[in-house]
């Protein structure tokens, strides 16, 4: 079955704490069963499938690959209280991460992490922009999301 | 001759041969550099003290050219490919890592565009990231998510080593 298109439908940015997030992720991304923070970017807004509109399947459809065969993907999934968490760097400075719900034509559960310093009415509001966080922030996000994912879909290993 | 000298020179001539006569300058010296060759070669079969470390070496350069052929969207979310500066980068770290005689865990691509190297002690882990701006990046964390503050005082293979080693071992034998 397809994942769920957007037609016409708006987003919806209300995440419950224990909604799931689904990102794809290669076999040579685990080392000793452990997929390591270097294997999970944020120097950009990571995409996800937000679990309220996909099943993990959908993650690894080509619908919401940008038409690429990634069947061969695995598929981890990350608790939304995970993600949205408010952190500081060396200067006190607040990092407020939070999942965006952003629809694709084809995957109406595509949804993107973003860093903001300030939510400026958000949800309410429309997102606000993405900052590309310092490197100490970045860094201790990206070790939060690797100790805290589960394994849903393991990936086919090269033969 | 010491084991991190006999790794140092020993690669190079036993993966491409000798050197050219350019670099030297008479027959003699060829001599002399073929000789030391052939023992170095003639000690593989039987020193696990020489055989190790080279072929560790024959192995983490395998694993760097393997990185060059990598395409960009790799991780089929748009990551770029390591690029030649940040797999030089990565190179010259794991010279100091084996001359230092540290032992990784796995080289492989960093999804923010560059080259990871992972390094894991009981429930301690490092990785050093290269990365295609020319930047650097060390991560220290427990499994359990607790992230530390050290870092090294630079940016040179050593600092990087020295702080790395300093957090996986502490003042404790590796």
């Amino acid at each position: 079955m397809e994942p769920m298109k957007q037609e016409g439908k708006a987003a919806h940015q209300d995440f419950l704490p224990e909604e799931l997030l689904f990102r794809r992720f290669r076999s040579g991304d685990i080392v000793e069963g452990e997929i390591l923070p270097s294997s999970l970017r944020f120097n950009e807004p990571p995409s996800f499938c937000r679990e309220r509109y996909a099943k993990p399947e959908d993650t690894i459809h080509p619908n919401c690959a940008d038409s690429r065969d990634v069947s061969g993907f695995g598929v981890f999934a990350l608790k939304v209280l995970t993600v949205r968490i408010e952190m500081k760097d060396r200067t006190d400075k607040s990092y407020l991460f939070l999942p965006v719900h952003k629809p694709l034509a084809n995957c109406y559960a595509h949804s993107q992490v973003h860093c903001a310093t300030s939510m400026d009415g958000f949800p309410s509001a429309s997102a606000p922009d993405h900052v590309e966080p310092p490197k100490e922030v970045r860094n201790s996000f990206r070790v939060r999301l690797a100790s805290n994912l589960s394994v849903l879909i393991n990936p086919e290993t090269p033969s | 001759m010491s084991e991190a000298t006999l790794f140092n020179f020993s690669l190079d001539w036993i993966k491409e041969g000798l050197p050219s006569s350019s670099s030297l300058s008479t027959v003699l010296q060829q001599q002399k550099v073929r000789s030391v060759r052939q023992s170095i070669i003639g000690s593989f079969g039987s020193s696990q003290f020489l055989r190790g470390p080279l072929e560790k070496a024959e192995a983490t350069e395998a694993v760097l050219r393997g990185l060059w052929h990598l395409e960009k969207n790799w991780d089929s979310y748009g990551a770029d490919a390591p690029n030649h500066a940040a797999i030089g980068a990565a190179r010259e770290f794991l010279h100091e890592v084996a001359k230092g005689k540290l032992d990784y865990k796995r080289i492989l691509p960093s999804a923010e565009g560059g080259v990871a190297v992972a390094f894991f002690h009981e429930e301690k882990r490092a990785i050093a990231e290269f990365l295609n701006d020319g930047t650097k990046n060390l991560i220290l964390y427990e499994k359990s998510g607790a992230v530390t503050s050290l870092q090294p005082a630079d940016d040179s293979p050593m600092a990087f080593l020295d702080t790395i080693r300093a957090f996986l071992f502490g003042g404790r034998d590796q």
